[in-house]
């Protein structure tokens, strides 16, 4: 499915003494299998802006259409399209409540209409694809660690087979281990599955490694919406908006500027590392060359 | 809704109201309550009136502010108004098949409603230019007597201004789960009551979870600095009572005394009634 959003704005609380503007004239289509990440530090406008790919939030102004129909008209079937888009909020295991996991699990496709047979059958994959086996169905959601409880919320949302995925900062909190596993699930969803993932994060280490695509908010507005490689070429103008480029590019620029001939718009350490060898290699050749010159 | 209710509801600002120790303000407000139930004239009302435009003008707040707290009790001022209409003996001035509005009821009535929205307004005067942690502070210092005989003072406080604490947290949390239950396609509004309370449970468990959980840090918080309840505390800013706060405690009872007076002397009838 596809989303567009054209000059969607939003204001909390308008008319009163509390009236804030929290998103400004934002534009963007989602919704062909790729992996977003959008980006901006707190207070940026980007759990608003979410809440609004579902539908929780309605926009204030402009429009959202989900596959060309406007999700603000009266009538549109809203909890529809919670369905099709599945959002993972911010700490999303504080969101578990039913007995055991496999019951938390299969409450989404229940309220999806789903016979229990087949929303059984829903959590199980579900599960299987948060990396959990059958050992965890019968266990109760508050006895698993704080990593297990995030993978069973996750999969929570993905037993009811979203078309799109959002989550809201899936990895805050979690030790390197469980980041990079939590990532990489999302990779293989993406890949596997078609889904397209739009990652919300001020990690810049976090998206640059997996996402095609960057969106980069600021103040409630859309700065850039752009490919990695080109975002985190900008790094005077990250840094001024309280964000960094990850640490590869700062290496790469710096040895960019020493006079090495490295592509400084490279965002991953793998990339990096190839990059530097390289160089390294044609340095040592070159030396070797005039060496064997001189003799 | 919740949010409209002004009562316990901080207004931020330096007025003289705002600044006042919080044993006077509380002290001022059981007053002020007292007057209005107690005396009933005309003219106390008068005063009563007086007495709250000139609060509400040095308190610094928005009028508007005020008045908002009376919006969410309104179904219970007409609902008190109607009752003692009906319901209280007297002479019979409309007659309506077995109903009838009864003269005394209608001067009960009028009486309740202003008792009540002076109520709500004067007491929403307190808390609006008194943080909940002044008002419990002031409460513990003012009835630290009791500990004589054996009330936790110090405990009841201190429960009290963590109670208030958590409120908006809760609030935020309620609404937090209710958006991530609504995602995953819970339904809070449709079917009958019995489906209605069941579709509750997603919200209620969670809800409770986060509140245990965060009773646990807290309490660990505490312990972790050496909290063992009121014996021996000290204060970092001590309630001393000030120049203006014995001004303030004259004014009260200047306003007591001239309350009683007009109760005893002034009785005026409603002029609008017969």
């Amino acid at each position: 499915m596809e989303l567009r959003l054209e000059h969607v704005g939003h204001i909390y609380n308008p008319g009163t003494t509390y009236e804030r503007r929290a998103l400004d004239d934002v534009c963007m289509t989602i919704g062909n299998g790729e992996f977003i990440g959008l980006i901006g530090h707190t207070g940026s406008g980007k759990s608003t802006l979410v809440q609004h790919l579902n539908g929780l939030l309605l926009p204030s102004e402009g429009k959202i259409y989900a596959d060309g129909e406007d999700i603000s008209a009266e009538g549109y079937p809203l909890r529809k399209l919670r369905f099709r888009v599945g959002l993972v909020f911010q700490y999303p295991e504080y969101q578990l409540f039913e007995s055991d996991v496999l019951k938390d699990i299969s409450f989404g496709p229940k309220n999806q209409g789903l016979n229990p047979e087949e929303a059984i059958q829903r959590a199980r994959e579900a599960m299987r694809s948060v990396g959990l086996d059958e050992s965890y169905e019968t266990r109760s959601p508050f006895e698993l660690s704080g990593g297990q409880k995030r993978r069973a919320a996750i999969a929570g949302i993905l037993a009811m087979n979203p078309e799109i995925l959002v989550l809201d900062e899936p990895t805050a909190g979690m030790d390197p281990g469980g980041r990079t596993e939590i990532l990489q699930l999302l990779k293989k969803l993406q890949e596997e599955r078609g889904i397209t993932i739009l990652l919300v994060s001020h990690s810049m280490e976090d998206v640059a490694d997996y996402t095609d695509r960057i969106i980069v908010m600021e103040e409630g507005k859309i700065l850039w919406d752009e490919k990695p490689s080109k975002i985190f070429s900008r790094i005077k103008e990250l840094e001024k908006i309280s964000l960094a480029a990850p640490q590869v590019s700062y290496v790469m620029a710096a040895l960019h500027e020493s006079g090495w001939d490295v592509d400084p718009s490279v965002t991953t350490i793998d990339q990096a590392a190839d990059e530097i060898e390289a160089q390294v290699r044609k340095r040592q050749a070159a030396a070797g060359h005039a060496a064997a010159q001189v003799e | 809704m919740l949010r409209e209710i002004t009562l316990g509801q901080y207004y931020p600002g330096t007025s003289i109201l705002h600044r006042l120790d919080p044993r006077v303000k509380l002290t001022g407000t059981l007053v002020f309550i007292v007057s209005l139930f107690a005396f009933s004239s005309v003219s106390s009302y008068l005063a009563a009136t007086a007495a709250l435009i000139v609060m509400i003008v040095i308190s610094e707040v928005p009028p508007g502010f005020m008045l908002r707290g009376l919006r969410t009790i309104f179904l219970l001022m007409l609902i008190t108004a109607l009752f003692n209409m009906f319901l209280t003996p007297g002479d019979p001035i409309v007659k309506v098949w077995k109903l009838q509005i009864t003269r005394e009821g209608v001067e009960m009535a009028i009486h309740m409603a202003f008792r009540l929205s002076y109520l709500i307004i004067g007491s929403s005067i307190m808390t609006l230019t008194t943080t909940p942690n002044q008002l419990t502070d002031g409460l513990e210092t003012g009835l630290h007597w009791m500990n004589r005989i054996h009330v936790p003072v110090h405990e009841i406080a201190m429960m009290m201004s963590i109670a208030l604490r958590f409120i908006p947290i809760l609030m935020e949390e309620t609404n937090r789960i209710m958006s991530a239950q609504i995602s995953r396609g819970a339904d809070f509004e449709s079917g009958g009551p019995i489906r209605k309370a069941k579709s509750l449970i997603p919200l209620l468990i969670p809800l409770f979870v986060s509140a245990f959980r965060r009773a646990n840090d807290l309490a660990l918080a505490m312990e972790a600095r050496g909290y063992h309840g009121g014996d021996g505390r000290t204060k970092m800013k001590p309630l001393i009572y000030k120049k203006r706060d014995r001004v303030a405690y004259l004014i009260i009872a200047g306003y007591a005394i001239v309350m009683f007076l007009m109760w005893k002397y002034g009785k005026i009838k409603l002029p609008f009634l017969p």
